[in-house]
This record gives C-alpha cells, sequence and structure tokens, in this order.
C-alpha cells in the first residue's frame, strides 16, 4: 500500500526529471538541427542557382566573340609589349613625327585596396581575383604642335588602357632658326598600358553577374564609344636567315 | 502516469530518430554543395568570372586615360595673345600643371595669370620665379586642374 502511494510521487518525479534530462535538450537539438539543413538547403540551392547562371552566361559568352575581343585589346591578358611598340610606330608614322625613343619597362603596381566595412570599419577579405597591372611606355618624341596635340589625342583614344603618367612638352631648341623661334616640340611622356592575367583560381563565387543573372556591358559600350583610333594590324614575317647579323 | 511516461519515451525516441534523418540530410546537403561549387570553380564556367572581372576592372578605369591631353587641349582655351608657352608638364598624381610661360612684358604675363584664374579650369593657380631672357620674360606658374 505504502510502495502503492510511493509510485505516484515518484512517476511525476520521472516525468520530470526525464523531460527536463533528455526530452527537452533533444527537442532543441532537433530544433537546432532543422535550422541548419534549412541554412544548408538554402546555401545548396543558392550554389545550384549560380552554377546553372553560370552555365547559361557561359553558354551567352559563346555569341559574344566582338564584345570578348573588344575587351581583350582593351585589357589583354599579359603585356603584349610588341603591341606597345606597333602603337607607339603607328602613331609617329602617321603623324609625321620624330621618334626618339622608346622604353618598356614593368610599373610598380599599387597594392591592392583592402575593403572596409563602412559600419564596423572592420577589414573585409580582399578578393584574390587578378587586378590591373601596368607596363610603362616612356617615349620621346618631336614635332609640330598640332602634330603633338593629335599624337596626343589618338594615344588617349587606343582601344587598349593606357594612362599618362608623366608629360613634358618643351620647344626644341636644337630646332630653334636665328630669331630664336621654332615650331618644334619635344615630348618626353610616360604612359601606363595596362593589362589583366587571366582568372586562373576562382576565389569568389559571388560574382555580380552571377548574383544578376547577366553581363552589365556597359563597359563594352564606353569602349566602343570613347576608344577609337585605329592602328595597323601587326603580323607576323616569316622567320629565318643564314646570317642573322647582317640585316 | 505510465502511459505519459511511455509516450514521452516514445517521443523522446522519435525524436532522436528524426534528428539522425536531419543529420544526415545535412551530409548529403553538403556532399552537393562541395560537388557545385567545384563544378563552379573548376568547370568551363571559369570564363564568366574571368569576362566579368575583366568587365569590372575595364569599369573601375574610366574615365581615366585622357586627363593629360584633354589639360593640353585647355591651354589652347586660356593662353592669350603674346603669351606663348615654352613647357608644359603635367603630373596626373596631384593633377597638376607645371608651365613656363614666355611674354614681352610683365602686364601680358599678369593677363596670363588672371586668364587662368578667371578660366574655371583650375582650383589654384601658384605663380613662381620669372626670369628674363633673351626671347622674353619666362614665368613659372604651377596650376592644379579641377
Amino acid at each position: 500500500m505504502k510502495l502503492k502511494i510511493l509510485i505516484i510521487p515518484l512517476l511525476i518525479l520521472i516525468i520530470i526529471v526525464f523531460s527536463i534530462w533528455f526530452l527537452m535538450p533533444t527537442y532543441f537539438a532537433v530544433k537546432d538541427t532543422k535550422v541548419k539543413l534549412d541554412e544548408a538547403t538554402a546555401k545548396n540551392e543558392d550554389i545550384k542557382n549560380k552554377l546553372e547562371t553560370a552555365k547559361s552566361l557561359n553558354q551567352e559568352l559563346l555569341s559574344k566573340g566582338e564584345e570578348q575581343k573588344i575587351l581583350n585589346v582593351y585589357l589583354p591578358e599579359n603585356k603584349e609589349e610588341e603591341e606597345v611598340i606597333n602603337y607607339f610606330d603607328d602613331l609617329v608614322r602617321r603623324e609625321g613625327m620624330l621618334a626618339v625613343g622608346l622604353a618598356l619597362s614593368p610599373k610598380e603596381n599599387p597594392q591592392p585596396i583592402v575593403p572596409v566595412d563602412p559600419s564596423t570599419g572592420v577589414a573585409l577579405e580582399a578578393s584574390s581575383d587578378p587586378a590591373v597591372q601596368y607596363m610603362n611606355a616612356t617615349f620621346k618624341v618631336a614635332g609640330t604642335y598640332e602634330k603633338v596635340r593629335d599624337f596626343m589625342e589618338k594615344l588617349s583614344k587606343l582601344k587598349r588602357f593606357n594612362e599618362i603618367s608623366a608629360l613634358k612638352i618643351s620647344k626644341d631648341v636644337s630646332q630653334e632658326n636665328e630669331s630664336g623661334a621654332s615650331n618644334s616640340l619635344i615630348v618626353d611622356a610616360t604612359a601606363g598600358f595596362g593589362y589583366l592575367e587571366k582568372i586562373k583560381n576562382v576565389s569568389d563565387i559571388n560574382n555580380s553577374a552571377l548574383v544578376s543573372g547577366k553581363f552589365d556591358l556597359s563597359a563594352i559600350d564606353y569602349i566602343k564609344n570613347n576608344r577609337n583610333t585605329e592602328i595597323s594590324g601587326l603580323t607576323p614575317d616569316t622567320a629565318g636567315k643564314s646570317n642573322p647579323f647582317v640585316q | 502516469m505510465v502511459i505519459l511516461l511511455m509516450l514521452l519515451i516514445a517521443v523522446y525516441g522519435g525524436l532522436i530518430i528524426y534528428e539522425k534523418s536531419l543529420t544526415k540530410k545535412i551530409k548529403d546537403s553538403d556532399a552537393q554543395y562541395a560537388a557545385s561549387y567545384q563544378e563552379l570553380i573548376e568547370g568551363n564556367t571559369k570564363n564568366v568570372f574571368d569576362f566579368q572581372n575583366r568587365l569590372t576592372s575595364a569599369s573601375k578605369l574610366f574615365p581615366a586615360g585622357g586627363a593629360a591631353f584633354e589639360n593640353l587641349k585647355k591651354m589652347e582655351a586660356v593662353i592669350i595673345p603674346g603669351v606663348y608657352i615654352s613647357s608644359f608638364s603635367y603630373n596626373p598624381s596631384g593633377n597638376e600643371i607645371t608651365l613656363d610661360i614666355v611674354a614681352d612684358s610683365f602686364n601680358l604675363l599678369a593677363k596670363q595669370v588672371l586668364s587662368f584664374k578667371k578660366s574655371g579650369y583650375f582650383s589654384n593657380t601658384a605663380v613662381g620665379a620669372s626670369q628674363i631672357e633673351k626671347t622674353g620674360i619666362r614665368l613659372a606658374v604651377i596650376l592644379t586642374a579641377k
């Protein structure tokens, strides 16, 4: 009888202890796991969507040969020194200027800027995608003001990106006549020609094209509208001669 | 009470089984994610990333590239008759133009400095030393382009 009286409180105690020690923690663990599953599912859906978008954009790229060509001329994958020499030669010859010299050298490229979260001021992870690098072309040419002006204009509108980092135009004293007047100018300038290496390893999948599902081609339109200096193409000659030390 | 306890034990067992099934689903989802991620970064879609990086990088360069020429062109609009430039230097880092201008008189040089200031092209006009030479009076001027 006494045992029967004890059983009910004992069962209540067992139920309470079981609920607190086993049932509740398991319930909350299941709840947490469900949240994690939802997150994993969302993440999975996101990457699947990105993969599908990337495949569709890759298909779209096949029909954008001209745009790719324009962009690869504007920012080639490597220095393409031969093209820079060809630009220089073509511009000088076309303007009827005198080429005094040209030197190509690598430019010290700026350190990538680490993005900062504006709300917290904490540095964010910088993208490891390749950044634009530059090769300096330091040149010296001589000609009249009109020729210099046209040369500078055509240089600034070359289809390949370049930016003057130093420019000096001065009177060519060697051409001065008896009255001391000279129409000839000497141009000493350094232009940085940009290039952008091809992506070797994709590090950031949150690419704007994958997020929006399309390429923003406004850059191509800008290049088409603002970079229109035509340069004669560079074609290789037949190589090989019995004495390479004679012309 | 016993029935309640049995029911609670059953619920507990059910929760444990459910949690295991959820954990398995998470593992499956993670495995699918890893496979999709690898396909995305190593597959032939790499061209998409490269093209987009090239587009983004090109956009960041606009409108740079023509400042030197634009500043040279401004000289045509601001140099007054009777004055000429004997030397023009452009430094893009400070957007500075360093000039040596030559004229027959200080009056013309003063008018030229006024022309620089009134043109609206420059945020600062700093006048340096002058020197009298056989070709005229040479004056150094540093202009900060807007």
